[in-house]
């Protein structure tokens, strides 16, 4: 049994076999053979190997006719490799212990090429993709006719990838999926939006794992915690077995729900809102319970192919996610990337962002390119004729670069205007308060702008100094840090002396045991992952705001993070007793 | 028997590479050639000369000391050819 930890983005628990996608695209379907059969199978694996080292001949044969003596020397190294004693007595010897031999060769060839990669250097980890290389031909030989391909599976799998492009994942038969588990990717990858779509347990960000694990092997993610557990043993099965069952019928509970109103005990309403990347998602947010979309991230438009968007790109994009929140208001955060990311010449413009965290993006990239900016604030302008639009700047970290961003939304305007077309002038305007300066200066902000969005996760991050996708300093990232619940306040504070809205669209306030105290600190919008609406919900309808206030107080006394996390999690087990049994 | 008798040389990688597929691959070819038993060790990891994905293993570079050891009826011829083998530059094949 071994127990990998990762960055939980979407909750349940899945069990089944592993199928690890991209280093095999099929899945073996049988780990254990019966003893009465080992000498047939021993005869199986001979004539997939004799298969296999003909595969290679021939290649090596058609590389010499066409490319010369040198490169096939790259095959007659990968015959010797096929034909290795010490490899082919250690799969036989597996085989004769009732291995399959699929699972066994399989596993053999992981063991080596883990070795390889292990041993360090660039040329043995780029030699190990021949070891992998190898795995695949001897395998797919094996599996001849039963093999499956990712695109037509027959049984339930859990995909364990490196990472997976949308591509793949959009040929993934979804039938048979249960869960995903990949080595990167973090809260915005592909892997963790589909999954999160489909609600499928997800697990991301776990790092290298996939050399311990084989096709077919026994698997669970469980997607609440962060977990993944290669071959578990039959104690940890059955827990994990109870408490998917219990996930099912607690999923159950919360979509009970959904028809109820948001709001606490004492019938103060809290609007929960979706946070979205494709306008596919907004649908599905509305039917999980969402009052509008908090936070629209419109980068997928200018990553999802290699040029710049258009303005009828942002509009058409803008107007499919409007019509499925009607009276709603939906918030366009307009572009959030950095100019590493950007496509076509943008990215060759800044070649040397030495810290791209801290250089060139966002709200920077926007008003130093006022072209780039204008075409999507013009579709803004355009869309908001059809509903409760509103923008708002990511990253902005002085007055001055807000009234910057500003006055191009009116110089937009007047062009619309002058041109005879439709638009709204005056859509509310906000910020993401997301840089320290930003938060310190909120009164001063507040005078200005329309609203204010808490963006929880990049405010920790710059103000505890720590990229969470970074390994080395995860660990320091702590939503609970103290200093955080002083700027929260502080921004909660300058809302209300101006009179503008303040919400939260951060990670932070997908995760059920902050809501106290958000709500306590005197938060009343929150816009999360949809398909934490319903869970949210729940511990809303079961605080008061007395409750809620007097958590946030006893929170704001505390002086390290590891206090106040345990303290709002003992309160959230109080609250909500029923939902804590998952755990 | 005297035939049975374990044979042991060092020898000093040369050539300017490491040993990397290509050597490895004419030792482990030339390692088949002999009846004996042949293993290589480099530090604690001695490994079978034979197989190529255990040479492999080894992530031998220039300047490494290796020792050769063979046993079998042809373990002086296998230590002495193999010894020769280590130790020669591999011309011709570092590029691969």
């Amino acid at each position: 049994m071994l127990i990998k930890r990762g960055i939980a983005v979407s909750p349940g628990v899945a069990i089944g076999p592993a199928m690890v996608f991209g280093a095999e695209s099929y899945r073996i379907p049988q780990q254990l053979i019966s003893v009465n059969v080992v000498e047939v199978e021993l005869t199986r694996f001979r004539a997939a190997l004799e298969a296999t080292c003909q595969e290679i001949l021939l290649n090596e044969q058609l590389a010499r006719e066409r490319l010369g003596d040198q490169y096939a020397a790259i095959f007659s190294a990968h015959l010797l490799l096929a034909r290795d004693p010490q490899l082919i007595e250690q799969i036989e010897s597996r085989i004769r212990q009732q291995n399959s031999p699929e699972f066994a060769a399989s596993q053999v060839l992981r063991l080596y090429a883990k070795r390889m990669r292990d041993l360090g250097g660039q040329y043995l980890a780029e030699r190990s993709i021949d070891i992998v290389d190898l795995e695949k031909r001897l395998v797919r030989n094996l599996l001849g006719e039963r093999r499956e391909e990712l695109s037509n599976l027959t049984a339930p799998v859990l995909v364990l990838a490196n990472n997976l492009t949308p591509s793949e994942t959009a040929n993934l038969d979804r039938k048979f999926v249960l869960g995903f588990a990949t080595e990167v990717g973090g809260h915005t990858s592909h892997t963790a939006i589909l999954a999160g779509a489909l609600e499928l347990p997800a697990v991301v960000g776990i790092g290298k794992f996939l050399d311990d694990v084989s096709g077919s092997e026994m698997i669970i993610i469980d997607g609440s915690h962060g977990v993944v557990i290669i071959d578990p043993d039959p104690d940890t099965l059955v827990k994990y077995r109870d408490s998917e069952a219990r996930f099912r019928s607690h999923e159950r509970r919360l979509q009970s729900l959904r028809t109820l109103a948001c709001e606490t005990k004492d019938g103060v309403p809290i609007k929960l809102m979706g946070n979205i990347e494709f306008p596919t998602e907004a649908e599905p947010s509305r039917d999980k319970g969402a009052s509008g979309i908090g936070l629209y991230r419109t980068e997928f438009l200018y990553l999802e192919s290699n040029r710049e968007p258009t303005e009828d790109d942002h509009y058409r994009a803008y107007c499919q996610v409007l019509k499925a929140f009607p009276g709603e208001p939906v918030v366009i955060r307009t572009l959030d990337l950095g100019s590493d990311k950007m496509p076509g010449p943008l990215r060759a413009a800044y070649p040397d962002s030495v810290n791209p965290a801290l250089s060139i993006r966002s709200i920077r990239l926007s008003l130093k390119h006022l072209e780039l900016f204008k075409t999507q604030v013009r579709a803004v302008l355009r869309a908001a004729v059809l509903g409760d639009l509103r923008i708002m700047f990511p990253m902005i970290s002085t007055l001055l670069e807000f009234r910057q961003a500003r006055m191009v939304l009116c110089d937009v305007a007047e062009d619309l205007e002058e041109q005879g077309v439709p638009y709204r002038g005056d859509i509310p305007v906000g910020m993401m308060v997301e840089v320290p300066a930003a938060a310190v200066m909120a009164e001063e902000f507040a005078r200005e702008v329309d609203f204010f969005s808490l963006g929880t996760n990049d405010l920790i991050q710059y103000t505890l100094a720590v990229d969470r996708a970074d390994q080395a300093v995860a660990g320091l990232y702590r939503s609970g840090d103290p200093s955080i619940i002083r700027l929260i306040r502080m921004v909660v504070e300058a809302g209300k002396n101006n009179n503008i809205p303040v919400s939260v669209c951060g990670q932070m306030s997908s995760d059920p045991m902050f809501i106290p105290l958000l709500v306590g600190l005197g938060i009343r919008q929150i816009s999360v992952t949809p398909h934490a609406i319903p869970e949210l919900k729940e511990v809303i309808r079961n605080l008061t705001i007395e409750r809620a206030v007097s958590i946030a107080e006893r929170a704001s006394s505390l002086e390290v993070a590891r206090d106040v996390e345990n303290y709002l999690w003992g309160e959230l087990k109080k609250l909500c007793p029923e939902s804590m049994q998952l755990d | 028997m005297v035939a049975a008798s374990i044979q042991r040389a060092m020898v000093t990688v040369r050539n300017s590479k490491g040993l990397h597929m290509r050597p490895l691959e004419l030792i482990a070819r030339k390692a088949q050639s002999f009846r004996s038993q042949v293993f290589v060790t480099r530090g604690s990891n001695r490994v079978d000369a034979k197989s190529l994905l255990h040479l492999l293993t080894l992530g031998a570079e220039p300047g490494m000391e290796l020792e050769i050891d063979a046993t079998g009826d042809d373990a002086n011829e296998a230590v002495e050819q193999l010894v020769t083998l280590i130790g020669s530059e591999f011309e011709g094949f570092d590029r691969s």
